[in-house]
């Protein structure tokens, strides 16, 4: 699923200077494996899930994910890639917050050329298996930390992706609420073969996962 | 169609932000629309003044009509005009106020009228000599709303309008009256202001009116009728440009607040075009909503600040400058061109400024406020 080699990438400082957010990178993951990325923060974790999601391009180095040359991909190509690869988790759940739950994962079906009705109602579909199905007309404001993740999974996983990318999913909820995700998320690995890579500080968490990296000052090593 | 139905969604999702938006443009909609309905009304139509008359006037006086002349004048007319003059007569001419109307009187005797200052009669019948009537011009006629019948009070003393008329420039707002009746309006103190000379056809009147320029003294000035309204239009079209100059500014900001409609809708809204570039909407995608939205917005607010405009110069109504009539009115282009603007600026902000965010990484966005 995944193939890095040699991956860099720098970033400037307001003041001027550089910084190196990863140095090198090799990374390999199979199709239906769940990679946890582990370490520091400023390690280069998030650097790295962006750059596999398509987010941000390397400085250097190769880059093929999901059978797609992400360093040879132009921008449309890059929004092609995500818009039916790659379902995207945040910390912060980035949730259009003038939006209701249902259209918020309904964008992400609109975004693959669904009709608006029909987008709708497979949104209120997919927020029923993550158990929201009564919270579809409410607006992240009105929802707890735990529901609005839920929801950014749902929309996730809403374009049928290959690659889940979760930056910290549970780093803004509390212990019985980041239990509850990281069932989703092995559910959903387990259950409908979606690549998992997930990026946390939490080891329970990374505990879960198949395999375990870890990324410090922009060199990845396997634990 | 998909744009449409997300943009309409998302200026519903949040109708306070819509609100306020559409409230800021509409003053600005109105503006443009009124500046373009005063420039159309001092520019406007204007009969031309044909006539090859010669008058005279006070020399002192830039206005003619704070003058007087010397009875002796009139004698004068026919000695230096000889057989080149077919009709003279003294006129009285002032500028005078009437229900908060500045109007000229002009008065005459009524059997001149026609013969020296191409009076014609639209309706009704001519002021009968010393009778307490009065003809308006059209300019009266849609400044005031006077008609046929029609009661006026002038300096205490009421008239009834008994024709409608139509001079030399009709922008004019001028009430006729007989030159008995107006001396008795006045009781004598004020003379008369003006002799009208009509060459005869055919007349050197170029040479005319030298040999009258050549013998005035200081007991009058002379010029071409039509010299002297150009001079009394001069202010109009004065306004008129500086109202072309509000017209233009008013269009720019018309066109710019659509712009920056757009442009901040994009900068603020950073995070939210990040997120929706996360899920893969394609550049052109999310530039057709924020277009849509912006230019839903703008049609809004131009369709209310319109009717805005359009109610207040209906209020206003028809107005006076100088004794030349101001219809107001927002004609036809004004409303197209509105609309085209701002259609137009919305759709090109949305662009110029998309290019900028597309330019800048999804994560950097991301983690923007």
């Amino acid at each position: 699923m995944v193939r890095a080699a040699g991956l860099t990438r720098s970033y400037r400082r307001a003041q001027g200077s550089t910084v190196a957010a990863l140095r090198g990178i090799d990374l390999t993951v199979d199709a239906g494996e769940m990679l946890a990325v582990v370490g520091p923060s400023g390690g280069g974790k998030s650097t790295l899930l962006n750059l596999i999601g398509g987010l941000d391009r390397p400085d250097s180095g190769s880059l093929e994910v999901a059978g797609t040359d992400l360093m040879a991909s132009s921008q449309a190509d890059l929004d092609r890639f995500r818009r039916h690869h790659v379902g995207f988790v945040f910390q912060f759940f980035n949730l259009l917050e003038a939006a209701d739950a249902r259209d918020n994962v309904a964008f992400a079906l609109l975004a693959r050329g669904l009709a608006w009705a029909d987008a709708r109602m497979a949104a209120t579909d997919l927020l029923g298996s993550v158990g929201l199905a009564d919270r579809a007309d409410h607006r992240p404001s009105e929802m707890s930390g735990g529901e609005q993740q839920r929801v950014a999974i749902a929309r996730a996983i809403a374009g049928d992706p290959d690659l889940l990318i979760a930056d910290e999913p549970t780093g803004d909820v509390d212990g019985p609420t980041t239990d509850t995700l990281m069932d989703l998320l092995c559910g959903l690995n387990h259950d409908l073969g979606i690549t998992v890579i997930v990026a946390t500080h939490d080891l329970s968490v990374a505990g879960r996962a198949d395999r375990i990296c870890e990324v410090r000052d922009g060199s990845i090593a396997e634990r | 169609m998909t744009a449409i139905r997300i943009a309409l969604a998302d200026l519903a999702a949040d109708m306070r932000r819509s609100a306020l938006t559409v409230v800021s443009i509409i003053p600005i909609v109105a503006a443009y629309l009124v500046l373009l309905g005063v420039a159309a009304g001092l520019v406007g139509d204007q009969a031309p003044v044909a006539s090859s008359n010669i008058i005279l006037v006070s020399p002192d006086a830039l206005d003619p009509s704070a003058g007087r002349l010397d009875p002796a004048v009139l004698d004068l007319v026919p000695e230096i005009g000889g057989t080149d003059v077919a009709v003279y007569g003294p006129a009285i001419f002032r500028t005078i106020k009437v229900d908060d109307r500045i109007i000229q009187l002009r008065a005459a005797d009524p059997s001149e009228w026609e013969d020296l200052y191409r009076v014609t009669v639209l309706e009704g019948a001519l002021p009968r000599p010393g009778a307490d009537e009065v003809a308006i011009t059209e300019g009266v006629e849609i400044a005031t709303g006077w008609r046929i019948g029609s009661t006026v009070e002038i300096y205490g003393s009421r008239f009834t309008v008994s024709a409608l008329v139509r001079a030399s420039g009709t922008r004019f707002v001028s009430v006729w009256m007989s030159f008995d009746r107006a001396d008795r309006l006045f009781e004598g103190a004020i003379g008369f202001q003006i002799v009208a000379i009509r060459p005869v056809p055919g007349a050197d009147t170029a040479g005319l009116l030298e040999r009258f320029e050549a013998a005035a003294g200081n007991q009058y000035a002379a010029f071409f009728e039509l010299d002297l309204a150009e001079r009394q239009t001069a202010l109009n079209e004065v306004a008129a440009r500086i109202s072309v100059i509000s017209t233009v500014v008013g269009m720019a900001a018309l066109a710019f607040a659509g712009f920056n409609l757009t442009a901040l809708t994009l900068a603020e809204r950073r995070r939210d075009i990040a997120i929706v570039r996360a899920m893969g909407f394609r550049r052109a995608e999310i530039g057709a909503v924020t277009a849509i939205r912006s230019i839903v917005l703008s049609l809004i607010a131009f369709v209310i600040g319109g009717l805005a405009a359009w109610a207040l110069i209906s209020i206003v109504g028809p107005t006076t400058l100088r004794a030349n009539v101001i219809q107001v009115g927002i004609p036809l282009r004004a409303w197209l061109l509105g609309a085209a603007i701002s259609i137009a600026t919305p759709a090109l902000g949305a662009q110029v400024a998309l290019s900028r965010t597309a330019k800048a990484p999804i994560r950097g966005l991301l983690e923007s406020a």
